[in-house]
């Protein structure tokens, strides 16, 4: 009975060490909340449809380049793998744009960086004009994702820190 | 006929006393005695020792019981911040994934040589489609060479190389298709 009593004093004291950690992960769990949350973009589709319009605008007139056309595909693109994949939803657009490659290439690395989530996939660019009339002009076919996070998350990060 | 003793019952103690024990039996009855009393006392002492490790495993098991909820909270904590963490990297790499293209069509584009010129870059299995002109197929071996040195790409490979003799087009240049690995 004490050989048993010490196994379970033993096991406590080690199931203790492990608890011990748990203010250090609540912390590193407030950091990472506030880094998603900072990073994760529009609660709905049609708030990201919207903001992702005036991105777009915007970014066209900053980087001097023409906005052509702008195509929503109606097949839900697949979010990275990720256990919670069910909470980043995802639509995809398929851009058109015209402009010089300099400014098409900032543009495709600025784009991300903005309130929008947007995943750049790929971009296949040709020559819209040849060398010798001068400037020579892209048109770009960029196929991006445009994510959100579910709301799920946001309430299991509450559910889970009343733990 | 009914006797009575008026004297009463003799005490306890005179009745004892007034047992004669044999001689012979006294040395053994002693010893009975003895024995009886040890083990009784061993048997008080290992009750003692019983109810104070019943009691001590009663605290053991309560306050493993405790730890047990308290671990329990603390894997739900630890799932939820891994889950977490990857949900974050998975935000930080979309961030990134304009960049991260942008900075391999720079690569790209920058290190094809002077008197060649690009036409299409377009994604596939695996790697990147490049259309291009060149001028012979000497500044077409630039390309490749260029290509080879990249820390974008990798594994530059020509699919197909032919004269461009369109009518448009004032010096002749070669028309080209690579594939480079990511």
């Amino acid at each position: 009975m004490r050989a048993h009593a010490l196994d379970m004093y033993e096991l406590a004291n080690h199931n203790e060490a492990s608890v011990r950690q748990a203010s250090a992960l609540r912390a590193a769990r407030a950091r990472v909340a506030a880094d998603v949350e900072r990073l994760c973009g529009q609660a709905s589709d049609g708030a990201a449809t919207a903001s992702l319009l005036r991105l777009l605008s915007d970014e066209s007139k900053r980087f001097n380049v023409e906005l052509r056309s702008l195509a929503p595909e109606t097949i839900e693109a697949p979010a990275p793998s990720s256990r919670r994949t069910d909470t980043l939803r995802s639509f995809a657009v398929t851009l058109n744009v015209r402009g010089r490659f300099r400014n098409i290439v900032a543009m495709l690395a600025d784009v991300p960086r903005h309130e929008v989530l947007v995943g750049v996939r790929d971009v296949t660019l040709q020559t819209a004009q040849r060398p010798q009339s001068g400037v020579v002009s892209l048109d770009a076919t960029v196929r991006a994702t445009v994510y959100r996070v579910g709301k799920r998350t946001t309430e299991e990060s509450h559910a889970s820190q009343s733990l | 006929m009914t006797g009575f003793n008026y004297l009463g019952e003799p005490a306890l103690v005179d009745r004892l006393h007034a047992i004669r024990v044999p001689a012979a039996l006294r040395a053994p009855l002693l010893a009975l005695v003895s024995v009886a009393f040890i083990v009784l006392a061993w048997w008080g002492i290992e009750l003692r020792n019983l109810s104070a490790a019943v009691n001590e495993e009663r605290v053991a098991s309560t306050r493993l019981e405790a730890s047990r909820i308290d671990l329990a909270r603390t894997k739900v904590l630890r799932i939820d911040l891994q889950a977490m963490l990857a949900l974050d990297r998975q935000l930080r790499a979309i961030r990134l994934s304009g960049s991260q293209l942008g900075v391999r069509l720079a690569d790209i584009a920058n290190r094809i040589p002077q008197r060649a010129w690009l036409t299409s870059i377009a994604p596939v299995q695996g790697g990147m489609d490049i259309n291009g002109r060149a001028e012979g197929m000497a500044a077409l071996g630039d390309t490749i060479a260029a290509l080879v040195s990249s820390t974008t790409v990798t594994n530059p490979t020509l699919i197909r190389a032919s004269s461009d003799d369109r009518a448009d087009i004032q010096l002749p240049t070669i028309a080209f298709e690579l594939r480079v690995d990511d």
